[in-house]
C-alpha cells in the first residue's frame, strides 16, 4: 500500500513493553557504567537529603546554645556536602550523557543499516521524508529515554526502597499507613498512561503527516508556484496543522493530569497517616517523637515517587518515537540473501530466464510478465523496446535481483542468482539507472564508488573514454568536489558511465537516458557506451535508434512476454510485425517529413 | 527576547496567558498555606492533643494539597496549549514565507533543511512561549517575592542571595552563550547527518546497483559518530556549567543560617525571624536548580529563531506588481531580454514573440540557456535587462498570480505529489475542478487510458515524485496537469524527452487543433522542434539561428549539424 501525507501511518507493531525492553537491552551494553551511575546517584541523593539535617542542627543546637564556632563548623559541613553532591552529580551526568548518546548512535546506525537492506519497493512506496524522520528525529528521542532510565529510574527506585525500609524499621504500622496510597497512585497512573500512549501515538502520526507534507511541498515548489497552487497548499498545511494541534491537546490534556494524581496522593497519604497516627496515639502504641520523625520521612518518601512518576510520563511521551525506530529496524526485506549463498562466478555472462512470472507485491493479481523464457549468450547486446509500462524495466531489474521473480528462475552462467551472495552478484551485474546520481564528495570518490582501484587503472579508463580533458578542466582535477565541479547533466552521465566502467561488471543493465545534451557530449556518451558494452552482456531499455540498430538482438516487449526477437533487419522483414509498426510510428516520422 | 514579531504571536493568546498567571498566583498563595496547616496539626493535635480541631484541619490540609494540583493542571494544560499554538502559528507563517521564495532561495537549501526549519525550530520557539516561558516567569516571580520578603525580615541575611544570585546569573548567561555557539555547530552536523541519509535513500538505485550498502552504512556511521561526539560535548557543557549553579543554590540556606544565626546569638534577631529567613531562602533557592534545563531550551529556541527569522525576513526577488488583471488570451513577447548571474551572462539580448496559435521552439543543448527562457516566461526569474511582456504589459508590473496564470509549464523533471491522480491533475484548481475537465485533460494528454487501468483509477494514490509510474506515464500526467489550466501558453521545457515520438506528436496536435493556444517548446531533439512555426537555435545564451525547419536545414549551420548527428543516415544521404 502506498503511503502519503493524507493518511496516517499504521500504528507501530512494536508494543510499549517491547520498546522499553529493547531500550534496556541497549543500556545493558554499558552494565558496569550504569551500575556506577546508579551508585553515584544514590550517594548523591543521600548527601542531598542529609543537608537539611545539618541546617536543622545549626538552628536547634548551635544557635540555641549560642555556639558561634559550632555554627561555623556545621554550616561549613553543609556547604562541603553541597559541593560533594555537585561533584558527584557532574561525574554522574557526564557519564550518563555519554551512554545516552552512545545508545542513540547505535540505534540510529542499526536502523539505518537495516533500511539500506530493504528492497526498492520499500523506498518507492513512501515519501523519503518519512524514512529520514525516523532515523534522525525519532532516534533523537531515545536520548531522553535512556538518560531517564539510567540516571533516574534505578537510583530513585533504590532510594525509595531505602526510605521504605527505614520507615518499616522505625514503625511498621505507621509505615504501612503511608504505603496505603501507593495502589491508588499506581492504578490512576496506569489509566492515564494506557490511554495516554495511544494519544501520543496519534499525535506523532499527525506530526509525521505534516512533516511528510512540507518535505514534499518544498521539493515540488516549482509546480506549486507555477500552477499558482500556493493558496491550495496553504489550506492543506493549515488542515494538517489543525490536526497536529488537536492531537497535541488531546495528548497533553491527559498526561498533564499526572500532577493532579500526585497531589491528590500526597493529600491522601497525609490524611491516612494522621488518622492512623492519632488513633494509635490515643491507644498509646506510638509516641509523639515517632510521629514527628515520620512526618519528616514522608517528604523523603514522596520525592522519589514524584520523580518516578514524572519520569514515566516523560518516557511515555517519547516512547512512541522509540517504537517507530524499532519498527523500521524490524522491517524485513523480501529479497533475502540465501543462507548458504555462494559467490557467483561469471566468466561468459550467459543469461537465461526459465518460465519467469512476476507481479508486484502490492498487486499480486496483475502479472507484469508471465512464463517468460529466453537465453542470451555472453557478450551480446540486447535492446528492449516496446510501449511504456510493458515491463521492460521490470525484466532487467530482475537480473540484478532488485526484484525477485514470483515463479521460475534466472540463471547466469547456469547458476541460479537467488542462491548467489549479493555482493558477488552486484559486482558481476551493474545497473545504470536513467537518473544516475553522483554523490557528494570528490570526483575520484565517485569514480571509485563501485570498485576501489589503483589511480593508474582509473586514469586508463578515463583516457579510454576520452574524459581526460574534462577532468583536467576541473579546478582540482580528480579531487574536485562534485558540488564545485559545475558539471552539466551530460557530463554527469559521462562520470556515471566511467564509474560503471571502473566497476567492471560482466553484465551490464542500462535504462538509456534520452538525450538532452549537446552534440559533442552526446557523441562521447555514445562512444563511451560502445566501449563499455564491449565484451559484456548488455541489456538496454533503448530510446535511440542508433542503439537499437547496433544491438545484436532486439526484444520487443509486450503482452507480458517477449513478442518478437531478432535483429533490426530481421524484424523489419516481418510484414505487419510489432517491431515494424513500432519503428514506423516512432522513428520514421522525420524521414517522411522531407 | 525582544522580538516584536514573536510578541505578536503572544498577544493573540493573551487570554490564555492571563489565565495561566491567575492560576499561578492562586497556587503560590495556597502553597504558602499548606505547610502552616501541617504545622498546626503537628503542634495542636499531636503536640497538644487537641482532637477537636483535628477533623477540620485534616480536611483543610487535604484541600490545600489537592487544590494546587488542580490549578497546576489547568495552568500546565493551558501553557502546553500555548506552546503548540505558537509553534503552529509560526509554522503557518514560515510555510507561507518559504512557499513565496524565489528560485535562488531553493537552489541553496535542501527540502530536508527547510523541513526542520518548519517543524523542529518552530517547536523549540513555541516551547519558550508556552510551557518554558510560563515557568520562567514563575521562577522570576518567586525569586522577586521571596527576596522582597527576606529583605523585610533581615537586610543582612538578604545579602547572601544578593551576592550569590548574580554569580548564578553570570554562570547562566555564560553557559547560555557557550551553548548557543555549539547549538549552531550541532544543527550543521545534524544537517550533514541528514544529508548522508537522504543522499543514499534518494539515490538508493545507484547504491544498490553497485551493492554498496555497506559503504553507505560506514559513511552514515561516520557522520553519526561525529554527531554523537558533538552532542556529548554539548550535553557536558550544560552539566559542567549548570551544576555549579545548583551547588550555589544548595549553599544558600546554610549560609543564610550562618548570617542569621550570628545575629540571633548577638541578640539582634529572634528565633522566629530566623525560621522565616530559612523558609524564604529555601523557597528562593529551588528555582535555581531548574534554571539549567530551561536555559538549554532558551538557547535552542534562540538558535532556531535566528534561522526562522532569516526566512521570514527574506524578501523574494520575484515580487508582485500592481496589476492584478489576468490576461486570458494574447501574446507573450521577449524584448531584448538578458539574464546575468554574478558576472556571467547566461542569456543575451533575446527577442521573440509568441502570438496565439503559434508554436515557438527553442533549441539548444543543456546549458545553452533554453531553460532560462522557460523560467523567465513563468517568472521563476526576472530578466536583468530587457522585459518580458504579456499583451504589451511588463510582467514585473503584474502580480505573480496574474503573470503565472497566463501559461502552464511542463518540465523534464516531473514532480508529482503523493496524492491521488485526480488531485495531481487538478493542481492549482482543486477547489473548482470538476471530473469532466480532469478527464478531458487526461484524454488530451494521452493519459486517460493508463489511468483507468490503475488499481483505483482516478483515485489511485501515486508515490512521491510519481514512483510506481514509468517515465512516460509521469510525463503524461504532468502534461494533463498543464492542459487542465486551459490558459494561453503551454510551455514544454524539455518535457517530451521521456515520451515516444508518437505521443509527443499527438499532444502537439491537440494543442494546435484548439487553434488559439500557443506553444513554447524547448528541446534538443530535432523531432521535438521540427514542426514549430519558428525555431530559435541558442548557442551559449545568444540566438545563433532562427527560422523554420526547412529554412534552417538550408543554412547548413548549427541546426543542420545537430540534425546530422541525430539522423546519421540523412547525413550519408546528403
Amino acid at each position: 500500500m502506498r503511503q502519503n501525507y493524507k493518511k496516517d501511518e499504521a500504528s507501530s507493531r512494536v508494543t510499549k513493553g517491547e520498546t522499553i525492553k529493547r531500550i534496556l537491552k541497549y543500556c545493558a551494553l554499558y552494565k558496569t557504567r550504569v551500575a556506577f551511575i546508579s551508585l553515584l546517584a544514590v550517594i548523591g541523593s543521600a548527601v542531598k537529603t542529609v543537608i537539611p539535617f545539618f541546617t536543622k542542627r545549626a538552628v536547634d543546637v548551635d544557635i540555641a546554645n549560642g555556639d558561634v564556632k559550632g555554627l561555623l563548623i556545621t554550616v561549613l559541613s553543609a556547604t562541603i556536602l553541597a559541593a560533594i553532591w555537585g561533584i558527584l552529580a557532574i561525574v554522574r551526568d557526564n557519564m550518563t550523557v555519554r551512554i545516552a548518546n552512545e545508545v542513540v548512535y547505535r540505534a540510529r546506525t542499526d536502523a539505518y543499516s537495516n533500511i539500506l537492506s530493504l528492497p526498492l519497493g520499500f523506498f518507492d512506496s513512501r515519501p523519503s521524508g518519512r524514512i529520514i524522520t525516523r532515523i534522525i528525529n525519532d532516534c533523537d528521542k531515545l536520548k531522553d529515554i535512556t538518560k531517564s532510565l539510567t540516571s533516574s529510574l534505578i537510583p530513585n527506585l533504590i532510594f525509595l526502597i531505602m526510605v521504605m525500609v527505614m520507615m518499616l524499621i522505625l514503625n511498621p504500622f505507621l509505615a504501612l499507613s503511608c504505603f496505603v496510597v501507593i495502589p491508588f497512585l499506581v492504578i490512576t497512573s496506569y489509566f492515564i498512561i494506557i490511554r495516554g500512549y495511544s494519544n501520543w501515538e496519534n499525535f506523532r502520526k499527525k506530526e509525521s503527516n505534516f512533516t511528510a507534507f512540507v518535505h514534499e511541498d518544498y521539493a515540488g515548489i516549482r509546480p506549486v508556484q507555477s500552477f499558482g497552487a500556493e493558496n491550495e497548499t496553504f489550506d492543506e498545511c493549515d488542515r494538517l496543522l489543525k490536526d497536529v494541534q488537536k492531537g497535541w491537546e488531546k495528548a497533553v490534556r491527559r498526561s498533564d493530569a499526572f500532577g493532579i494524581v500526585v497531589n491528590a496522593s500526597i493529600a491522601l497519604g497525609y490524611v491516612f497517616l494522621f488518622l492512623c497516627a492519632v488513633y494509635w496515639m490515643k491507644e498509646g502504641s506510638v509516641t509523639v517523637g515517632e510521629i514527628l520523625a515520620f512526618i519528616s520521612y514522608i517528604g523523603l518518601f514522596w520525592q522519589p515517587i514524584r520523580s518516578l512518576v514524572s519520569l514515566y510520563n516523560q518516557i511515555i511521551n517519547n516512547l512512541t518515537a522509540a517504537a517507530r525506530v524499532f519498527e523500521i529496524m524490524d522491517e524485513k526485506s523480501d529479497i533475502l540473501e540465501d543462507e548458504n549463498a555462494f559467490d557467483i562466478k561469471v566468466e561468459k555472462g550467459d543469461v537465461e530466464f526459465r518460465n519467469v512470472t512476476f507481479s508486484y507485491p502490492d498487486d499480486e493479481d496483475t502479472n507484469i510478465v508471465e512464463n517468460l523464457s529466453f537465453s542470451v549468450s555472453g557478450g551480446e547486446t540486447v535492446a528492449l523496446v516496446g510501449p511504456t509500462g510493458a515491463g521492460k524495466t521490470t525484466i532487467i531489474n530482475m537480473i540484478a535481483r532488485f526484484y525477485d521473480s514470483v515463479e521460475g528462475e534466472i540463471l547466469i552462467d547456469g547458476q541460479d542468482i537467488r542462491k548467489a551472495s549479493f555482493s558477488s552478484l552486484r559486482s558481476a551485474v551493474s545497473v545504470m539507472p536513467q537518473d544516475s546520481v553522483l554523490f557528494s564528495g570528490t570526483i575520484r570518490e565517485n569514480l571509485m564508488y563501485g570498485r576501489e582501484v589503483e589511480d593508474s587503472v582509473m586514469e586508463d579508463k578515463i583516457r579510454e573514454l576520452g574524459l581526460s580533458s574534462l577532468i583536467e578542466s576541473l579546478p582540482s582535477g580528480y579531487d574536485t568536489l562534485v558540488k564545485d565541479a559545475g558539471l552539466s547533466s551530460g557530463q554527469k552521465q559521462l562520470i556515471a558511465l566511467a564509474r560503471t566502467m571502473i566497476a567492471d561488471p560482466k553484465i551490464l543493465i542500462l535504462d538509456e537516458a534520452t538525450s538532452n545534451v549537446d552534440t559533442r557530449t552526446e557523441l562521447m556518451v555514445q562512444r563511451g557506451l560502445k566501449i563499455l558494452m564491449k565484451g559484456r552482456t548488455s541489456f538496454i531499455v533503448a530510446h535511440r535508434l542508433s542503439t537499437i540498430r547496433n544491438a545484436s538482438e532486439i526484444f520487443v516487449v509486450g503482452n507480458k512476454t517477449i513478442m518478437e526477437r531478432g535483429s533490426h533487419d530481421e524484424l523489419m522483414a516481418i510484414e505487419g510485425g510489432e517491431y515494424r509498426s513500432l519503428y514506423e510510428a516512432q522513428f520514421a516520422l522525420v524521414d517522411t517529413k522531407e | 527576547m525582544k522580538h516584536n514579531r514573536l510578541l505578536g504571536y503572544a498577544r493573540k493568546n493573551i487570554n490564555l496567558y492571563l489565565f495561566c498567571f491567575l492560576m499561578l498566583i492562586i497556587q503560590v498563595g495556597v502553597r504558602v498555606i499548606a505547610p502552616t496547616l501541617l504545622a498546626r496539626i503537628v503542634d495542636e493535635v499531636i503536640g497538644k492533643r487537641n482532637y477537636e480541631v483535628f477533623p477540620r484541619l485534616l480536611v483543610l490540609m487535604a484541600i490545600s494539597y489537592t487544590l494546587p494540583g488542580l490549578l497546576g493542571y489547568a495552568q500546565e494544560y493551558a501553557s502546553d496549549k500555548l506552546s503548540k499554538r505558537t509553534s503552529c502559528a509560526l509554522r503557518r507563517d514560515v510555510f507561507a514565507a518559504i512557499t513565496a521564495q524565489d528560485g535562488e532561495f531553493f537552489s541553496s537549501r535542501t527540502p530536508a533543511d527547510l523541513m526542520s526549519r518548519t517543524t523542529s525550530d518552530t517547536d523549540n520557539i513555541g516551547f519558550i512561549f508556552g510551557f518554558c516561558g510560563i515557568f520562567l516567569i514563575e521562577i522570576v516571580a518567586i525569586v522577586v517575592t521571596q527576596f522582597g520578603a527576606l529583605a523585610r525580615v533581615s537586610m543582612k541575611c538578604a545579602l547572601v542571595p544578593l551576592v550569590l544570585l548574580p554569580v548564578i546569573a553570570y554562570l547562566a548567561i555564560r553557559s547560555e552563550m557557550k551553548g548557543d555557539k555549539i547549538s549552531d555547530a550541532i544543527s550543521d552536523k545534524r544537517a550533514d547527518l541528514n544529508a548522508a541519509a537522504s543522499e543514499a535513500i534518494m539515490g538508493i538505485r545507484t547504491v544498490k546497483s553497485f551493492g554498496k550498502e555497506d559503504k553507505e552504512r560506514r559513511r552514515f556511521g561516520r557522520e553519526a559518530g561525529i554527531f554523537r561526539g558533538l552532542s556529548v560535548t554539548f550535553d557536558s557543557l550544560w552539566i559542567n556549567w549548570c551544576t555549579p549553579q545548583s551547588i550555589i543554590a544548595l549553599m544558600m540556606v546554610p549560609l543564610a543560617i550562618l548570617v542569621g544565626g550570628i545575629e540571633v546569638i548577638k541578640g539582634s534577631m529572634t528565633m522566629g525571624e530566623l525560621s522565616m529567613v530559612m523558609e524564604y531562602t529555601s523557597e528562593l533557592s529551588w528555582p535555581m536548580m531548574e534554571i539549567g534545563w530551561l536555559l538549554v531550551e532558551v538557547s535552542s529556541a534562540r538558535a532556531g529563531w535566528r534561522k526562522v527569522k532569516a526566512i521570514l525576513d527574506r524578501k523574494s526577488s520575484i515580487r508582485d506588481g500592481e496589476i492584478e488583471k489576468k490576461e486570458e488570451r494574447g501574446t507573450m513577447a521577449f524584448e531584448n531580454v538578458s539574464f546575468k548571474s554574478g558576472d556571467r551572462t547566461l542569456l543575451e539580448n533575446v527577442s521573440f514573440e509568441i502570438t496565439p496559435g503559434k508554436t515557438v521552439a527553442i533549441m539548444g543543448p543543456s546549458g545553452s540557456g533554453k531553460s532560462l527562457i522557460a523560467s523567465l516566461a513563468v517568472r521563476f526569474i526576472d530578466p536583468t535587462e530587457g522585459r518580458v511582456t504579456i499583451n504589451g504589459v511588463d510582467m514585473r508590473d503584474l502580480t505573480l498570480s496574474a503573470s503565472r496564470s497566463f501559461s502552464s509549464i511542463v518540465t523534464q523533471d516531473v514532480f508529482l505529489f503523493s496524492d491521488s491522480v485526480r488531485n495531481n491533475i487538478a493542481l492549482g484548481n482543486r477547489r473548482s475542478a470538476n471530473d469532466e475537465d480532469i478527464k478531458k485533460a487526461a484524454r488530451d494528454a494521452e493519459a486517460a487510458s493508463f489511468i483507468e487501468k490503475l488499481e483505483n483509477g482516478w483515485d489511485t494514490v501515486i508515490g512521491e515524485r510519481g514512483v510506481g509510474l514509468s517515465g512516460g506515464q509521469k510525463q503524461r500526467l504532468s502534461i494533463a496537469r498543464a492542459f487542465m489550466r486551459k490558459n494561453q501558453l503551454l510551455i514544454l521545457d524539455d518535457a517530451t524527452s521521456a515520451l515516444d515520438m508518437e505521443t509527443e506528436r499527438d499532444i502537439e496536435r491537440t494543442v494546435r487543433e484548439e487553434g488559439t493556444r500557443s506553444l513554447l517548446i524547448t528541446a534538443h531533439r530535432i523531432s521535438a522542434v521540427c514542426s514549430a512555426d519558428e525555431i530559435i537555435v541558442l548557442d551559449d545564451g545568444r540566438i545563433a539561428e532562427r527560422g523554420t525547419h526547412q529554412e534552417l536545414l538550408k543554412k547548413k549551420g548549427l541546426y543542420w549539424e545537430t540534425y546530422i548527428s541525430q539522423y546519421p543516415e540523412e547525413g550519408e544521404r546528403a
